[in-house]
């Protein structure tokens, strides 16, 4: 049903970006001053990326009905599937901020459910990590909300052409990054690799890191040049940050989501230099082929015994031929590889950043992130089919057949999409006009890298000193998010529970409490000998008297 | 309305001859679809001396219904006990009175009731209670309530004596009173509570039965809100003096959230939450903007619906394991696989996620403080973001993980306890649904 859904979608794109049409329905719940309305909007952009969505969850789901095999609760995970992507409809479908939050709220919520689907702990702790970083999204949008209300209207296209959205921006950007994992928020995305493989591949393709990437593709128009500036220091910090961190990481499914990072680093580089479209494009493009390196990449893991260490493996070629295939297109086209669907938009964008004014601090850091791109793409290649394994497994585990049939429709687009894709509506950009030196810079690049990769794969391994910690636990970024936040918080928490909650207890209810009984326990005791009460009493009233007489 | 209090009397009569517990329930179930063909808006109040509705006190009614319902049905094992008769009573009594406060134009009647909704609740904390620290929490109960509400007393006589009336919608001073002033507002704060004078609530929730800590979560609290907001044209000469509860709220909804993520009992952890999401219906009564009033309305009703709903999910933990500690009741998502979709959903909609009342209630509170200041939005901002901490806490505590080892055997869950459950959740959707009824 998904693959039929996604190929009305699909039928629809072809027909918006052909004619160049666009839809708009709007369901109108309230309307006062103040319009409360329910819109879905579909132009070439949603459709697209609506079809891709459908696409790749139709497959996932296909591909889980094998992965989840021995699975009890079955159910909750294909619910739970079907409701992230449900969430993702809306979020796409909507231009509205409340409808978003719909399906912004949703991703994040869904998503932790996905994460901490498997009962331990560490599935606990990075489930908690990713949902309290898109709860800081949430709350962003929630106040962005917020101020939007006293402007009228929640639908965003009614403010294309409004200048005054300072705050507004500055919070949309933030929630944008908290969802697309970039530098300051970036420890999630690695620690939600304790999801089942098939959630991982659904959230790191098209769901839901991606989700920040679209709107910020929706909302480009609303970021002021200054913004863009720090956009793009932010994301291509990020693309070098997790580009270093995959060349150090040996876990087979962190080597995987520190690329999507950097991608998606890229994506916001290109969103900041104004080039939203193909922001867009390298989106679509990405999510198909970052789908399939999962998928292949689970099935791997599946049948080494749930190993996932990139040392264990290798000789794939022997056993795992076909899938070996594909995941290895998926890589190449990952790194930009020419004529796969990778390169179209990766090495346009790249170019189109050439042509651009930009400071040499940007140039270096961008190039070194693609040199950093094509350096793990290879070592994974290299790790994978060329090395010898460590171990030659005896019996590798049964594979399941028809497995590889779920990735068949990714395999095709991850080859063509890119070669249609600019076909078809990216021709205005295509007209790029360059120096040679600055031509080949990228394939000179390329080619050192595959050279230094294969020199240095095998010789990280005694790289290990407080450098290699330090560039490979994402600059300390993975620190600053557990130990460095959680202590001052808890200890901040913990004292106020102890004192300000005691101290309010004791001064308002506890003295109160303590001296009533204190006054009554001696009022009572002198009360009930009869002698004390008429010697007080007597006392008393000589007292009184002798006062009296004064 | 007299038709409506005429059947109080019917059902008291019913009781007190002998009739079962359902029939009496399924009669104010009968006449619970009438209130909805009653149609109110904010400003206006139907003219008449003594009882007199408007939007906010026909919503709090409505909740007060719904929340007896459901807090009559989820103490079953009370109710099959030998005290239930007396438990009846006191539960009908304890209605009544709410009913009646939540109508009534009159201030000094309104005094009345808000006094003598404390003598049922205190009889069912201390009676059905199940510790021996009941008594103290009893005591807090009753001794933080009386300590506002005696000068209270002595404020509505000044007020007679400056007003020369005390129905609500003649309010008009014309000249400052302080003194009046912190009288009146400081004995509402404590019953909402707000943050420095809060702690009788963690302790009469720990303490208190389900059912009354199902009615005190859902009704009790709004009693201060419901409050505040009929005051409010007294309060508006005060607006210089309402800064200082709105800071105290909005710091105190900051440092409960942060207590909230150290306690170790369910049924705290839940009373803290409510501590800090009145925190907000304070400051969105207090600055005086219509959208943060609406706001605060709706947080009222759907904080009501929701931390209801979540006592009665811990209480189904401290029914099966013993134990409210949330060390203690793990690995639910292994055991009740369904249960857990509840406690998903509750702890959600207490975050304000969307679909319910609650989101919809922080951004207009958010909407309305903006106008106030803007540096309230990160304050909003972080309390939300601690709202989502303590929540997936609370949550991720009870469901994930393994199951405490020495609990052998358990039963599973009732079809009531998912009733009552659903019952909880479809208002607080349902009103989300229909927006449009708060306008």
């Amino acid at each position: 049903m998904l693959y039929f859904a996604e190929f009305f979608f699909f039928f629809f794109y072809f027909k918006m970006i052909i004619f160049n049409y666009s839809y708009f329905f709007s369901w109108t719940m309230m309307n006062s001053s103040f319009s409360v309305t329910f819109p879905l909007y579909f132009d070439f952009i949603s459709c697209m990326f609506m079809s891709m969505v459908l696409l790749i969850s139709g497959s996932i789901i296909f591909y889980s009905y094998f992965y989840m095999d021995s699975e009890i609760y079955k159910t909750r995970f294909f619910f739970l599937m079907l409701l992230f992507v449900v969430s993702m409809i809306f979020l796409i479908l909507c231009p509205n901020f409340f409808c978003m939050l719909l399906g912004w709220d949703g991703l994040g919520l869904i998503s932790y459910c996905l994460v901490i689907y498997y009962q331990n702990f560490k599935s606990f702790s990075s489930g908690m990590i990713t949902a309290l970083t898109n709860r800081v999204g949430d709350v962003f949008i929630l106040a962005s909300i917020a101020m939007f209300f006293s402007m009228g209207s929640w639908s965003y296209m009614n403010y294309v052409f409004s200048l005054n959205l300072t705050w507004l921006s500055i919070f949309f950007l933030i929630a944008s990054l908290t969802k697309s994992a970039q530098i300051p928020f970036s420890a999630w995305l690695p620690a939600a690799m304790a999801a089942p493989t098939p959630v991982s591949s659904l959230v790191h393709s098209s769901t839901l890191v991606t989700a920040g990437v679209y709107i910020m593709i929706r909302f480009n128009y609303f970021l002021s040049e200054n913004l863009k500036f720090f956009l793009l220091f932010i994301s291509l910090l990020t693309m070098v940050m997790s580009g270093i961190s995959g060349v150090f990481e040996y876990d087979l499914k962190k080597i995987i989501a520190l690329s999507t990072l950097s991608q998606l680093g890229f994506m916001m580089t290109s969103i900041s230099l104004n080039l939203s479209n193909l922001a867009f494009f390298h989106l679509v493009t990405h999510a198909s082929f970052k789908a399939l390196l999962f998928m292949c990449a689970g099935m791997f893991i599946h049948n080494f015994f749930d190993n996932q260490d990139i040392r264990f493996f290798g000789l794939m070629n022997k056993n795992f031929s076909f899938s070996l295939s594909m995941f290895n297109v998926a890589n190449l086209s990952l790194c930009g590889f020419p004529f796969l669907s990778g390169f179209f938009s990766k090495d346009l964008i790249l170019e189109l950043f050439l042509l651009k004014k930009v400071n040499t601090l940007f140039f270096v850091l961008i190039f070194l992130g693609t040199f950093l791109t094509v350096f793990y793409t290879f070592r994974l290649i290299y790790f994978l089919s060329l090395k010898n394994p460590f171990y030659y497994p005896l019996e590798i585990s049964n594979k399941k057949l028809g497995i590889e049939y779920s990735m068949g429709f990714l395999f095709l687009f991850s080859i063509f999409l890119g070669f249609f894709g600019s076909l078809f509506f990216f021709f205005p950009y295509n007209y790029v006009v360059l120096p040679i030196t600055l031509k080949v810079l990228v394939l000179v690049l390329c080619f050192f890298s595959i050279f230094f990769c294969i020199i240095f794969s095998s010789s990280l391994f005694c790289f290990n000193s407080k450098i290699s910690l330090f560039l490979g636990q994402m600059w300390f970024l993975y620190f600053l998010k557990t130990d460095f936040l959680k202590f001052p918080f808890f200890n901040f928490s913990f004292k106020v529970s102890k004192s300000l909650n005691g101290f309010s207890e004791l001064f308002f209810g506890f003295y109160l409490y303590k001296y009533l009984f204190f006054i009554s326990s001696v009022s009572n005791k002198y009360l009930k000998s009869l002698f004390s009460f008429f010697f007080f009493m007597f006392l008393y009233f000589f007292f009184v008297f002798i006062f009296m007489n004064l | 309305m007299l038709a409506i209090s005429f059947t109080f009397f019917v059902l008291f009569f019913c009781l007190v001859m002998g009739i079962k517990w359902f029939i009496l329930l399924s009669l104010m179930m009968m006449f619970y679809p009438f209130f909805h063909f009653l149609n109110f808006n904010l400003s206006l109040f139907s003219k008449n001396l003594y009882i007199s509705l408007d939007f906010f006190s026909f919503l709090m009614i409505i909740l007060t219904f719904w929340i007896v319902f459901l807090s009559i049905l989820s103490s079953m094992n009370i109710l099959m006990s030998s005290f239930s008769k007396l438990f009846l009573i006191l539960f009908y009594f304890l209605f009544f009175f709410l009913y009646m406060f939540f109508s009534v134009s009159n201030f000094f009647f309104f005094f009345f009731f808000f006094e003598a909704t404390l003598i049922p609740t205190l009889f069912i904390i201390v009676g059905w209670g199940n510790k021996v620290e009941r008594i103290k929490s009893g005591y807090y109960l009753f001794f933080y309530t009386l300590f506002g509400s005696m000068p209270m007393l002595m404020s509505i006589f000044f007020l007679k004596e400056m007003n020369f009336s005390l129905i609500f919608f003649f309010f008009n001073l014309k000249s400052t009173y302080y003194l009046m002033y912190m009288f009146l507002v400081i004995s509402l704060l404590i019953k909402m509570p707000m943050f420095l004078v809060h702690s009788w609530l963690p302790k009469a929730h720990v303490e208190a039965p389900l059912s009354g800590s199902m009615i005190l979560a859902g009704v009790l609290l709004k009693m201060g809100g419901y409050g505040l907001f009929r005051l409010m044209n007294l309060f508006k000469k005060f607006s210089n003096l309402n800064s200082i509860w709105i800071y105290i709220s909005l710091w105190g909804g900051i440092l409960s959230s942060f207590i909230c993520l150290r306690q170790v009992d369910l049924k705290s952890i839940i009373a803290f939450s409510s501590v800090s999401h009145m925190s907000l219906v304070i400051v969105g009564i207090l600055i005086f903007c219509y959208s943060s009033l609406i706001g605060s309305l709706m947080l009222m009703v759907s904080h009501g619906l929701c931390s209801s709903g979540l006592f009665f999910l811990a209480n189904i933990l401290y029914e099966r394991s013993g134990s409210r500690s949330i060390f203690l009741n793990k690995g639910l998502m292994s055991m009740f696989p369904s249960l857990s979709i509840w406690w998903f959903i509750f702890c959600a909609f207490n975050m304000a996620c969307p679909p319910s009342l609650n989101l919809i209630s922080e951004i207009f509170l958010m909407n309305g403080l903006i106008s106030w200041s803007f540096l309230f939005v990160f304050f909003l901002m972080f309390i939300s973001f601690l709202g989502g901490v303590y929540n997936l806490f609370l949550f991720s505590f009870c469901n994930h993980g393994s199951m405490y080892s020495s609990i052998f055997f358990f039963n599973s869950c009732y079809l009531i306890e998912y009733f009552i459950l659903y019952m909880h959740f479809f208002p607080i959707f349902f009103f989300f649904m229909k927006l449009f009824f708060f306008f």
